[in-house]
């Protein structure tokens, strides 16, 4: 240090990238550096010695001058930040002397330099943050642009989501119409070929209405606006019924559908129950549609991930024509189907399977699939359910005494003997095919309980079984029961005579295939009991019970129909026509209110079917107005179910709000239509 | 330690500190275009480790801290610190921002040290013109992290002269808190002159 000469410090400070300025306890220039002069376009030479706010007029009673008021008397540092003192001093890029665009941007530090010896002096530190402002003013703007797009992203997904919305009421409208309307011609007196067109008619206006959820489910998804419920519901119940009413289309393709449950713990659980089935029915639809024959089975299990939490694994295979390896991959994108030629044979979007893999992903799981051309496919999904704590109590165990299966399929057998075994019974399986001769001595010779006998094995070897029991039967005091295992389309069975005569015989029984635990848990309940098979007749008739209304009863008008669609006002007067009941229609809401005012001293509506979307008035308006207001005070507590193309979530929720009982999706489906007019009229 | 301070000559500390500290409530007023109103409601001297859980900061919470050594009659650290969120909200206040931050820029970090800055200055300006005490300052530095880290340079046998400081702005108030962390031998130092002062104005008023 002692070495340095007053000529090096001089010249070092000169060097200095930063401004230093040196003033005494006056506050007189005692030193500045070159570059201070470089950007002030002074000279130390002239100022020196001059009080700092002669210098520089801004400095009177600036911060700055406070800062170094405070270093002179208290030895207190300070920093001046460029946020609050941006430019102090009237310092300019080199070349640009004077002009204000060319301030430099200032952080100031302002210390006491300390020497014992000498009287006080103060340094003050000048930093050139210029590059540093410009860089965070980029910063921030880009932040506010994007700020900006990403609003202006919202709107647009808004409206998209608006638009999602109208398209699917405007185009659920007339296909309602069409769907209708093909209902009703179904009924009239139609030739061969015209029945043949307006079925194929059906077939595409239902087409047209699965592709338009499709679009609307992909969208809603894509968009993230597709919200997984929450419910507790009956797992089993839910696989079943999904299974049996996609059965009924593998049936009449002559495929065999094996829903196989046993492994199934858990019964009650919480989850989204309408999203589980529509994976289940996706699968399924596509397994039918790519099986020409043989089998499609379904296996379910779960397993605990932990205390609040059930891993659900379904297993659907099919028997058909199988995916090559290599588009196994690309299956779960939209818009992929194998080939562009599998569209044109087979129909379908392409969207299904990724929708599916959404909804799997939305619930915590995932799907793969396992598939080699020529040889069927294997899909495979998990996903995540809570626990319920509500306990379902387990079937009853049986203790009677073996049971006899001969069923065409293997594992339609194997999966029925496992459910009976745990049930606690001793099976006996038997293939119908392989074991005849065998079979008739066994039937002879065991005493078994019951039979459960596939209807669909060949008619000679059902008589001679048949034969074998009436043998057996006269030998002992029991009769062995028959439980017959049938197809839900049953027109093959009215074919033939020999079926139609057994399944009036007392000890015989029909179950439907799919076999779903529970209807075979019942039946054979009902086997093992005295009870006549008269209710278990009444059983099967139970839903078709309301075509049998008698017009007469329902002579009075007690239905009041509000819709402004010419169309469907005539489909919904047909359906209700062909369910026995006439109706009023009002052709909008103002209408509407006037008829039930007209009516309310005389007979009044018991109830309203109300459209939501009308002109003039719309259904949540009526609604309001029945409810509230005075004039309608007789009318104000008819039942009302909404019906409506609007089926965007919440619309349900709206239609509740405003006042209405119940709830009907256009397009309308006939038997729901029945179920809830019986209930809310019953009500 | 041998003596604490007296209820009598806490409330003083805490005349004379309320006295700096408003003085910094005008310079910040001059620096700024929002009032600003500065008190400290509340004084204590006591082990350090007390003082740290007295912050009632989590473990693992961010802290913006702005500190301060000095070095003389009595020697140590003095911090100004403010939950992350706190700081934040300060700058913001203060600079009229108007779209609402997540992480101080590196010059808006300069801003809270400035603040800083002007608030303990007030504290060591009221050291050395009340207590008549001689000390040197340091210039301010900005820290950040949870509260081990803004402890770095203090044991837990270090004590503390806590100082609670409340901002109170039109629209919010907001809390920051001063420790001025010293050794034993400096504390002792520092609660002599702190007595002195005390029986200075008392003898005064009694004459």
């Amino acid at each position: 240090m002692a070495n340095l000469s007053n000529d090096i410090l001089y010249a070092a400070l000169n060097e200095l990238s930063v401004g230093i300025i040196i003033i005494d306890e006056q506050q007189q220039v005692v030193f500045f550096n070159q570059w201070l002069s470089d950007h002030s376009g002074l000279y130390l030479m002239q100022q020196e010695g001059k009080p700092l706010d002669i210098v520089f007029p801004q400095y009177l009673g600036s911060r700055l001058s406070t800062a170094c008021e405070s270093a002179l008397s208290l030895g207190l540092p300070s920093r001046l930040s460029n946020t609050f003192n941006p430019t102090p001093l009237p310092l300019y890029q080199k070349n640009f002397l004077g002009d204000d665009k060319h301030l430099i941007q200032q952080q100031i530090s302002v210390k006491k330099i300390a020497i014992d010896s000498s009287t006080p002096l103060c340094q003050i530190v000048i930093d050139n943050v210029t590059h540093m402002v410009k860089k965070e003013q980029t910063l921030l703007k880009l932040a506010d642009e994007n700020k900006i797009q990403r609003q202006k992203a919202e709107i647009a997904n808004k409206s998209k989501s608006q638009f999602l919305a109208n398209m699917s009421h405007e185009i659920r409208t007339p296909i309602n119409g069409v769907l209708g309307m093909l209902t009703l011609l179904n009924d009239t007196q139609l030739s061969k070929t015209q029945q043949h067109f307006s079925k194929l008619a059906t077939v595409s206006a239902e087409t047209l209405l699965n592709l338009i959820n499709d679009i609307l489910d992909f969208s809603k998804i894509e968009a993230g606006k597709l919200d997984i419920e929450s419910v507790a519901f009956n797992l089993a119940d839910c696989i079943d019924e999904t299974v049996q009413t996609m059965a009924i289309k593998a049936q009449m393709k002559g495929i065999e559908v094996i829903v196989d449950r046993t492994a199934l713990i858990d019964e009650s659980v919480i989850g989204d129950p309408s999203r589980l089935k529509q994976i289940i029915s996706n699968l399924l639809s596509n397994a039918i549609k790519f099986t020409e024959q043989g089998e499609i089975n379904i296996k379910v299990n779960t397993t605990e991930v932990d205390t609040t939490h059930l891993k659900l694994l379904v297993n659907v295979s099919d028997t058909g024509i199988g995916i090559p390896r290599q588009k196994c991959s690309d299956l779960f994108d939209a818009f992929t189907q194998v080939d562009a030629s599998t569209t044109r044979e087979y129909g379908g979007t392409g969207l299904g399977l990724t929708i599916v893999r959404q909804l799997c992903q939305l619930m915590g799981g995932d799907i793969e699939v396992k598939s080699k051309q020529g040889q069927g496919s294997q899909f495979i999904f998990h996903l995540l359910l809570d626990k319920d704590d509500h306990i379902i109590p387990p079937l009853k165990a049986f203790n009677e005494k073996p049971v006899l299966v001969v069923d065409s399929n293997v594992n339609s057998g194997q999966m029925v003997s496992r459910q009976l075994q745990l049930w606690g019974l001793d099976v006996e399986l038997c293939n119908a095919k392989s074991e005849m001769k065998s079979l008739y001595s066994k039937i002879e010779n065991n005493n078994f309980s019951v039979l459960l006998i596939d209807a669909s094995i060949d008619t000679f070897l059902l008589e001679n079984i048949f034969t074998s029991l009436a043998n057996a039967n006269k030998s002992q005091s029991n009769k062995t029961q028959v439980i017959l295992l049938t197809r839900m389309d049953n027109s093959y069975a009215k074919s033939s005579a020999l079926l139609t005569s057994l399944m009036t015989k007392e000890n015989v029984h029909t179950l439907t295939k799919p076999i779903v635990t529970k209807s075979l848990h019942r039946k054979l309940t009902l086997s093992y009991s005295s009870e006549s098979r008269l209710s278990e007749l009444d059983d099967n008739n139970k839903a078709f019970e309301f075509q049998s209304f008698d017009d007469d009863d329902d002579e009075q008008v007690k239905i009041l129909l509000v819709e402004d669609n010419r169309i469907n006002q005539e489909v919904a007067l047909g359906l209700l026509r062909k369910i026995g009941y006439r109706a009023d229609v009002a052709k909008n809401g103002l209408h509407a209110l006037e008829l039930l005012q007209q009516r309310q001293l005389s007979e009044p509506y018991q109830l309203v079917l109300m459209d939501c979307q009308m002109p003039e008035m719309d259904g949540y308006q009526a609604t309001i107005a029945i409810r509230s207001d005075d004039q309608y005070q007789l009318s104000s507590q008819v039942n009302i179910i909404a019906m409506t193309a609007n089926t965007m979530k919440g619309d349900q929720e709206k239609c509740i709000a405003a006042g209405m009982n119940d709830y009907l999706a256009k397009p309308i489906n006939p038997s729901l239509l029945a179920e809830k007019i019986a209930f809310w009229l019953a009500h | 330690m041998q003596d604490n301070l007296t209820p009598l000559e806490i409330d003083a500390l805490t005349e004379i500190f309320n006295i700096g500290i408003g003085r910094a409530a005008n310079s910040l007023n001059q620096m700024v275009s929002q009032t600003v109103d500065l008190t400290i409601p509340e004084i204590e001297i006591l082990p350090n480790k007390e003082a740290k859980q007295k912050l009632d900061f989590d473990s693992e919470m961010e802290i913006s801290a702005v500190t301060q050594r000095f070095s003389g009659d009595f020697q140590g650290q003095a911090l100004l610190m403010f939950s992350k969120e706190n700081g934040l909200q300060l700058v913001s206040l203060l600079l009229g921002n108007k779209i609402p931050i997540e992480d101080l820029s590196e010059l808006e970090q300069d801003s809270l040290v400035e603040i800083g800055n002007v608030i303990l200055n007030a504290c060591f300006g009221t050291v050395i013109n009340f207590l008549q005490s001689s000390i040197s300052i340091e210039m301010p530095e900005f820290i950040q992290g949870n509260i081990n880290k803004i402890f770095t340079y203090s044991s837990d046998n270090d004590w503390s002269l806590y100082i609670k400081v409340k901002f109170s702005l039109p629209s919010q108030q907001i809390a920051g808190h001063i420790s001025f962390i010293m050794d034993i031998t400096s504390l002792e130092v520092f609660q002599e002159s702190v007595r002195k002062f005390v029986f200075g104005i008392t003898n005064k008023a009694s004459v």
